[in-house]
């Protein structure tokens, strides 16, 4: 055990303080963070005595960096695309690009940026509401080939960029089913975002869909860079990011996997990825059926006067 | 009229920035990142640099240095930056003779500081 830095001075005993100082196991460990008060007893007969507290604080000062972190991402994220819209617009206004096809550009880059502009701040909304908790599901009746095949719309412009194929492979009948539907559709956004987005010029992305029994399943399927078993469980988490080059080649934040799983949580169900190291991506999720708004409305009776 | 090198990962910056200064006469050099900027200037000699901070691979200060340790060049250098730290920023840069954009930006205003640095009379004011 090895004092990396402490502040700790020997004449400071005579006001209550606090101490911060870290300790590391080894040299590889990330080191703990402790907060150190040294309170005097001030009673007769003992004086020089005093009393220590010690507590570990490392999950706040974690908690708090990833928050920096996220901070000082989110606000390049929203940047990029204020840029690029402040820019064309002042293109169109200057009025010294009269060629038809740079006016036409210019609005397109204004709607494209203005769009991803609205998604990043969905995002950054919906994670916060995860946050304290108080996203509520609005259950409706779904009908799921019309909401993937918006979903695949609302992308498409995305894959062209990058001459991505997507197909909709659903089955000739799709039961309908209980759901939020906006946020399923922020799911299927989200997945269909990240797919396009690891997967390379001419790839191909492939949705899928099943309703049976046991529940719903949906598939997005990609052959892009694909993500390795060890770093399965990470993506998901909260403004995690991998490390490679081809991660940080592309923008983002690390919340949309993060918010699609929460999501599907809330709905019962949960997303199941199987993927290799340059094989591709499959995100399944599953959710379960849920009862009809009036037959939940009667279970939720029958519950209360039980 | 000059030769400029634009370094950027967002494709729509360097495309309206490549508009406004092709429309001054300039002739442009289209990079993404500073490892494809510093790999650009072996081959072409440019009049200015305009990089953005934030780039994969090798990012602004990435650039900057390399241009000024590796390359030897006193090209001027104009850097693009949406970071909020811009005092520490500043520390890095202003010792490499490089100066800090701040984004967003008016291309206007953007083209005219180039075309000052560039001793050219500008073509977008008036």
């Amino acid at each position: 055990m090895e004092i990396v830095r402490s502040s700790l001075q020997p004449d400071g005993a005579y006001m209550p303080r606090a101490e911060v100082f870290q300790v590391a196991d080894d040299e590889k460990s990330e080191p703990s963070t402790y907060r150190l008060w040294v309170i005097p007893l001030r009673r007769a007969g003992r004086s020089g005595e005093c009393l220590v507290v010690i507590r570990d604080v490392s999950q706040q000062v974690r908690a708090e960096r990833a928050r920096e972190d996220f901070v000082s991402q989110v606000t390049h994220e929203l940047r990029t695309p204020l840029t690029n819209i402040r820019a064309y617009a002042e293109t169109l206004s200057s009025g010294m690009f009269d060629d038809p096809n740079v006016v036409t550009e210019c609005y397109n880059v204004i709607t494209k940026e203005t769009r991803r502009l609205a998604r990043l701040i969905e995002d950054i909304l919906s994670v916060s509401q995860l946050e304290v908790g108080s996203i509520e599901l609005h259950v409706d009746t779904v009908d799921l080939r019309h909401l993937l095949t918006e979903g695949v719309r609302d992308v498409r412009g995305l894959a062209d960029e990058k001459n991505i194929d997507i197909q909709l492979a659903l089955p000739a009948k799709l039961d309908p089913v209980q759901a939020d539907r906006d946020k399923l559709a922020v799911v299927v956004n989200n997945l269909l975002g990240n797919a396009i987005k690891y997967t390379p010029n001419d790839g191909n992305v492939v949705v899928g869909c099943q309703v049976s029994s046991d529940g719903v399943l949906i598939t997005v399927k990609d052959n892009g860079i694909g993500i390795d078993p060890q770093e399965h469980a990470k993506v998901f988490e909260k403004f995690y990011r991998a490390d490679s080059e081809q991660v940080q080649a592309e923008t983002g934040t690390g919340i949309g996997l993060y918010t699609a799983r929460e999501i599907v949580r809330r709905h019962g169900g949960d997303i199941e990825l199987i993927s290799a190291k340059g094989e591709g991506s499959t995100f399944m999720v599953r959710l379960p059926h849920r009862e009809s708004r009036a037959s939940a409305m009667s279970t939720t009776s029958v519950g209360q006067a039980g | 009229m000059a030769r400029i090198l634009i370094a950027d990962d967002d494709a729509h910056t360097v495309r309206v920035m490549s508009i406004w200064l092709k429309r001054n006469g300039h002739q442009i050099v289209e990079t993404r990142n500073g490892a494809q900027a510093l790999e650009a200037l072996k081959e072409t000699p440019v009049d200015l640099v305009l990089s953005d901070m934030n780039m994969p691979i090798l990012d602004g200060v990435g650039l900057l240095r390399g241009i000024r340790e590796e390359h030897k060049l006193e090209v001027p250098f104009i850097m693009l930056t949406s970071r909020c730290d811009q005092d520490e920023l500043i520390q890095q840069v202003k010792p490499l003779h490089g100066e800090l954009f701040p984004k967003p930006f008016v291309p206007s205003r953007l083209v005219m500081r180039i075309e000052e640095i560039l001793g050219v009379e500008s073509g977008t004011t008036g």
